[in-house]
């Protein structure tokens, strides 16, 4: 059972999954955690176990001391207030790219926080496309775009898959600055699946690695002798 | 030689049409949801029951909704309770035919592009803080809405292009169920052939048009980017 720790994130599930079952005990806090492993080793499916768009078969999660799922308990996704951010950013193209940030404020939210928001648009670089839509913008800038909207409701935790693998590589280094930046002066927690292993340590206060399932090594900060020579 | 037009079967038409169209969009949206996002026992049984009349010949249709609106019908007698009459021959009657008739050209086009709709989309959504009918309203229905503007022009040509639904369930009165399509078959049949190929040539632009935005869509559709 979870403690439902006000500091920790709290993740125990089990769900069985086609080649195996994923059976996964993590803690964090308000850090950058990171979850690599070979392809198919359950890092997608865990993090949309957190989001709740995937049930587990039985377990915990408990985020600050709010349990999204347990025994009783399972929250459906628009009550977690996490956010969300998959590889291709999945921007609506229907949208300008000030109303996909905007997309998961309600109308007295966006008045309130408009220094927030004038903020997020600033550090995130996205001040000058609001007008633009999502069809007209490169890769890195729709990437930072939906990191923009994930961070708009101001949620309790930050969960990113691969968020900048589909982007060109010479602008990936800014960006992981701008989220290690972004991480340490909000103090948001953050999960962040990638297989690129360099992306893991430069990123990571605390790595996780998956292996069919179960968490087969786990790093911390500091305490990290050697980065593993192995490639996926 | 007489070359005025009698346009009151096409207003007819018209009306119809619209009637249908818009009752279509209020009862196969719903049916198209169901269909491309539930998973049930029976799913394809349900599927072909919605596609028959693609492949009825409309005389059958037209055969069944007839007695089922008529007085030897449970349906038919309730409704003759409430109003004193059946629905048989006429407008109100046509309507109905109309809706099962042109039922799948609104159904397939919506339940495609509700398939069609990236799923990360949705997740993104819900995450957002979206319960699942407003994801329906913000995202499932925005990123349909070419498929749904083809169910609602599809459903209205098909409609405006009935005739045996319409012969065996409305007949032909003047001003009530007598539509595009039969006039111009009476004016063949009484040997009118101007006013006959006027309405023909009427009927067939009309059609062309349609489709011909019908096909430009499509082309917009698959050329967009997705998102």
């Amino acid at each position: 059972m979870c403690r439902a720790d006000y500091t920790m994130i709290e993740i125990k599930v089990k769900k069985q999954l086609k080649a195996f079952t994923m059976d996964v005990n993590i803690e964090f806090g308000r850090e950058i955690a990171i979850l690599t492993g070979p392809n198919g080793s359950g890092k997608s499916t865990l993090l949309r176990t957190v989001a709740g768009l995937e049930r587990p078969d039985a377990g915990c999660i408990n985020v600050m001391g709010e349990v999204f799922f347990d025994a009783s308990t399972d929250l459906s996704p628009d009550q977690r207030r996490v956010g969300y951010v998959c590889q291709e950013g999945a921007l609506f193209p229907w949208l300008t790219v000030e109303k996909n940030v905007l997309f998961g404020l309600d109308r007295n939210a966006r008045k309130d926080r408009s220094e927030w928001l004038d903020r997020l648009f600033e550090e995130l670089e996205i001040k000058d496309l609001k007008r633009r839509y999502p069809g007209s913008l490169s890769g890195g800038e729709a990437q930072r775009v939906a990191l923009a909207r994930a961070l708009a409701p101001r949620p309790r935790l930050l969960l990113l898959d691969e968020p900048f693998s589909a982007m060109d590589t010479a602008v990936r280094p800014r960006l992981r600055a701008l989220l290690k930046e972004m991480q340490q002066e909000w103090e948001i927690p953050v999960l962040m699946v990638t297989h690129d292993h360099a992306e893991a340590y430069i990123l990571g206060d605390r790595i996780f690695e998956l292996k069919e399932g179960k968490v087969a090594l786990c790093n911390e900060r500091g305490k990290v002798i050697r980065m593993p020579l192995v490639s996926y | 030689m007489q070359l005025h037009m009698d346009w009151l079967p096409f207003i007819i038409s018209f009306k119809l049409a619209f009637a249908t169209t818009v009752c279509l969009l209020f009862l196969a949206t719903p049916v198209a949801y169901i269909l491309a996002y539930k998973g049930f026992r029976g799913k394809p049984l349900v599927e072909a029951v919605f596609a028959l009349p693609i492949v009825l010949p409309p005389t059958v249709l037209g055969f069944f909704v007839l007695i089922a609106v008529g007085n030897m019908s449970p349906v038919g007698r309730w409704y003759q309770n409430i109003f004193g009459h059946t629905l048989a021959f006429t407008f109100e009657g046509l309507i109905v035919a109309s809706i099962l008739y042109s039922f799948p050209f609104a159904v397939q086009p919506i339940q495609n592009a509700f398939e069609g709709v990236n799923p990360r989309l949705v997740d993104t959504a819900r995450t957002l803080g979206c319960n699942r009918w407003q994801t329906f309203w913000r995202v499932i229905l925005p990123a349909s809405r070419r498929g749904i503007v083809m169910g609602i022009m599809l459903s209205f040509a098909h409609t405006v292009g009935e005739f045996g639904v319409v012969l065996m369930v409305g007949g032909s009165i003047p001003g009530e169920t007598k539509v595009a399509s039969i006039a111009l078959y009476e004016n063949v049949e009484m040997l009118e052939y101007s006013q006959a190929a006027l309405m023909a040539l009427a009927l067939l632009v009309f059609s062309y048009a349609v489709l011909s935005v019908v096909y430009y869509f499509n082309r917009r559709t698959s050329t967009l980017v997705p998102g």
